[in-house]
């Protein structure tokens, strides 16, 4: 009988989990994806290596588990690159990157469904047995991934947001995403605002290049970024404080529209009526690419986060369903979904060989990550902030406990003292 | 059949005050008719009362096309579509074995 892995969600998050439980060597791995293609809001993002992430890169490289991020990097429009408080980036091409996934995936053996939303669950005793497609389609697995992510639905953003501003996550069309671990009837906690309400906004809006000053778009496809000053009229420093992407949270992204280009224009903020922002020098023609109403706000995160071990188990009344991504944890970033993804992956194939599970030590940051935001959502306050490799709360610790380092031959040989030299290539099955 | 209402609604709520058998309520975010409740105003009157009394014209007869476009895609039956390395661009027979359960 072959054994099957079943990832839902075909985010960052599913499509490394996916790459890590073929790696291991599962027969059949299964990437269920609610929509017309890959990776979700890493169509709009575009942000690698910045910072404390160019470490996590590397760290899943030497363990072996480095091959969407090589995909990345080879869609890079700017390597090296610098922007205000972040360092050595890499911005991949978001009109290239899910080509290039989808791809990599496929040649591995995964197979790839489109169209394939999951709404309901066949249990077994404590085991899910199979999950059900919208259209009825039944699909059993022996081990199933969690990598629905916490974004949306129209009326999480209703409720908690702006309103539904037609983001790519387009839940009219194919219909807002389900969490598995809901389905499971595990509760599930939401992250929060500084004044304790619910809710975190995305941080970032695409803008058309086509409709900016040709000066600026030279400049943009030159260098990789513009940095142009807000008219004092409109500087609006409060809103700062509900972006979910906390390591962009900095004065200078308060006085400045900052610009980064990844393919079309990323807009580092979370959102800005048109009208205000065509008062800005060189943009008096702009339009918004995604949300396409990012004049009244932006998609809605981490509605959902699920209970997990550091070993990407989701915990509770379950016993073959792992997890990844943004419901692994207020883990803001591709990086980010990446390497708990991988983690959730590679441990489901430990899981169906029956052998240990495997722990990533806080001798690396991704193993200091994962569990550090897990013990950190046990408070209230922890609750309340994000953590990214990128920046803020959670760059600062890599700083203070010395994992923060660009230096390749260090990283590697601090993956060879954990003993896990390319774990994430070798087979467990 | 039943009337529906569009999402041209405005919530005025001249629709509800008209209605002659109740039918009608405040929903989430517009009205709505219970379509097992609304007789479409036989016997009362000679055309459907909220029809009638709506300024924006979102009282409609109940359309199937439009209820079935206004389901997301996988909601109207929409096939998956599967991607493998031998058919990157989709194959047409699913490649495991479902079971319709």
């Amino acid at each position: 009988m072959k054994n099957r892995v079943v990832v839902v969600g075909g985010g960052w998050a599913g499509c490394s989990a996916a790459m890590t439980a073929k790696l291991a060597g599962a027969d059949e791995v299964i990437v269920l994806e609610r929509t017309d293609g890959l990776l979700g809001t890493g169509l709009v993002g575009g942000i690698m290596r910045n910072n404390g992430r160019y470490t996590a890169a590397e760290e899943m490289i030497a363990m072996g588990g480095g091959q969407l991020f090589q995909v990345a990097d080879n869609t890079a429009r700017h390597s090296n690159f610098e922007f205000p408080g972040h360092k050595h980036a890499t911005l991949y091409d978001v009109a290239k990157i899910e080509p290039a996934v989808r791809r990599c995936l496929l040649e591995h053996g995964i197979e790839v469904w489109l169209f394939s939303r999951v709404t309901e669950i066949i249990r077994q005793n404590g085991s899910i047995d199979a999950v059900r497609l919208e259209n009825g389609i039944v699909i059993h697995a022996d081990m199933f991934v969690d990598a629905t992510g916490t974004v949306g639905s129209q009326n999480y953003c209703t409720e908690h947001g702006n309103g539904c501003v037609m983001c790519i996550v387009r839940c009219p069309t194919f219909g807002p995403r389900v969490s598995l671990t809901g389905l499971v009837g595990i509760p599930e906690k939401a992250g929060r605002k500084k004044d304790g309400s619910i809710g975190a906004m995305s941080g970032s809006c695409k803008l058309n290049k086509d409709t900016i000053a040709p000066h600026i778009r030279e400049q943009l496809e030159e260098t990789g970024l513009a940095i142009i000053p807000i008219p004092e009229h409109l500087v609006n420093e409060k809103k700062l404080g509900t972006k979910a992407c906390q390591q962009y949270a900095l004065k200078e992204y308060a006085d400045n529209v900052i610009l980064l280009d990844t393919g079309q224009v990323k807009l580092m903020t979370s959102y800005m009526p048109l009208h205000e922002l065509r008062q800005i020098p060189g943009l008096e023609d702009v339009r918004y690419e995604d949300p396409y109403s990012g004049t009244i706000g932006n998609s809605m995160r981490y509605s959902a986060l699920s209970p997990r071990d550091d070993h990407m188990r989701v915990i509770g009344d379950v016993d073959n369903l792992f997890c990844g991504g943004e419901k692994a944890g207020l883990l803001v970033g591709h990086t980010e979904a990446m390497v708990t993804g991988a983690l959730g992956g590679h441990n489901a194939v430990r899981a169906i060989a029956g052998r240990e599970l495997l722990q990533i030590p806080d001798s690396l940051s991704v193993g200091d990550a994962i569990t550090h935001v897990r013990e950190a959502m046990k408070t209230d306050e922890g609750m309340t902030e994000k953590y990214t490799f990128s920046g803020s709360i959670y760059f600062k610790r890599m700083k203070e406990r010395g994992l923060y380092t660009t230096d390749h031959d260090r990283i590697a040989e601090r993956v060879a003292d954990a003993g896990l030299t390319n774990i994430y290539s070798q087979r467990v099955l | 059949m039943s009337y529906m209402i569009t999402s041209e609604c405005i919530n005025c709520s001249a629709c509800e005050m008209e209605c002659p058998v109740r039918a009608i309520t405040a929903g989430p975010s517009q009205y709505v008719i219970n379509p097992n409740v609304c007789i479409e105003c036989q016997g009362y009157y000679p055309e459907a009362r909220c029809k009638w009394a709506c300024p924006v014209d979102a009282c409609v007869p109940e359309r199937s096309s439009y209820q079935f476009r206004s389901a997301s895609l996988t909601n109207r039956g929409a096939p998956p579509v599967v991607l493998t390395a031998d058919h990157p661009t989709g194959v047409k027979r699913m490649p495991i074995e479902v079971a319709s359960e």
